[in-house]
């Protein structure tokens, strides 16, 4: 679909206030494990959504617009550190599966989170100098399919009503 | 007709988070098979090693960030951080050789491991 380039400034000016409200949201949603890194990646769904809406460039730009502003805001440096190398490692691996034409939102979605736990546990090893990091990859990779899920499926609900409506259509 | 949801290529990929996860346990757990003997404490490459069956308090300062450990009874736990998540201190006590707990914004990492003595004395000399 064809945008102008002033509309797409504007929906990535949405969409990463969208993204930051979400992770400002999140914040507030205690989650009982004691492992760092869990999460549900409220976030993800507005990555998603740009990603399928928007296309690969606009929706890097609002995953890295978000993490950079989300770190800056809530967490600090380390944050944004975190926050890029699952980021990064993250949208990679949606962008390939995506192009595969083959799994749904959701699958991509699963996909991501998981890597985005993955990519989270590289660097937190070398950080902390510890290879022993990696005993929680088994808990965040299933958090991680378990929060992508959720994530997927409300981006789908999303991604189908404003395609119905032609939200993001120019015109 | 109404289209589902998901469709397998969705499946397989939940099978290979699910597939990782297991794989990466086994991993660990056949290294771990030991039985837990000491308490590692760790940060920023500096290690501290105590046995997991004496009663200790060890404080970690660095910078302002403060962790405080404590093993008593065969457990390990971090009984008091300033970090901001409070993470690591939410943490149950830990006893089983391979257990951990992080203190990621501190980089205190808390680990049981197993073996003799003597290998532990080879690592600390
Ligand atoms: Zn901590």
């Amino acid at each position: 679909m064809f945008l102008d380039q002033a509309r797409k400034v504007a929906y990535l000016g949405i969409l990463t206030a969208l993204a930051l409200a979400l992770a400002w949201v999140e914040r507030f949603i205690p989650l009982a494990l004691p492992v760092p890194g869990v999460k549900l990646g409220l976030a993800n769904i507005v990555t998603l959504l740009s990603l399928y809406l928007l296309g690969t460039k606009v929706g890097f730009w609002v995953m890295l617009s978000r993490v950079l502003i989300a770190g800056a805001l809530f967490s600090g440096i380390s944050g944004i550190i975190y926050g890029l190398s699952g980021g990064f490692f993250a949208y990679a691996v949606m962008i390939a599966l995506k192009s595969t034409k083959k799994p749904t939102i959701i699958g991509v979605s699963v996909a991501g989170a998981v890597a985005h736990n993955i990519g989270q546990i590289m660097i937190a090893a070398v950080i902390v100098e510890n290879i022993e990091m990696f005993r929680f990859l088994p808990i965040l990779t299933i958090t991680g399919a378990a929060a992508g899920m959720l994530t997927g499926f409300a981006a789908a609900l999303v991604y189908k009503r404003l395609i119905s409506v032609r939200f993001f259509q120019s015109g | 007709m109404k289209k589902s949801w998901i469709n397998k290529y969705d499946i397989l990929i939940l099978i290979a988070a699910l597939g990782i996860a297991v794989f990466v346990y086994a991993v660990f757990a056949v290294n771990n098979a030991d039985q837990a003997a000491f308490v590692r404490i760790s940060q920023n490459g500096n290690m501290a090693y105590f046995s997991l069956f004496e009663n200790v308090r060890y404080e970690v300062y660095d910078n302002g960030h403060v962790n405080i450990i404590i093993i008593e009874n065969g457990m390990v736990r971090m009984y008091e951080a300033n970090c901001p998540s409070g993470v690591c201190a939410r943490h149950r006590g830990i006893g089983r050789a391979g257990e951990i707990i992080v203190c990621l914004p501190h980089r205190v990492v808390v680990e049981v491991i197993g073996g003799a003595i003597r290998e532990i004395d080879a690592v600390t000399r």
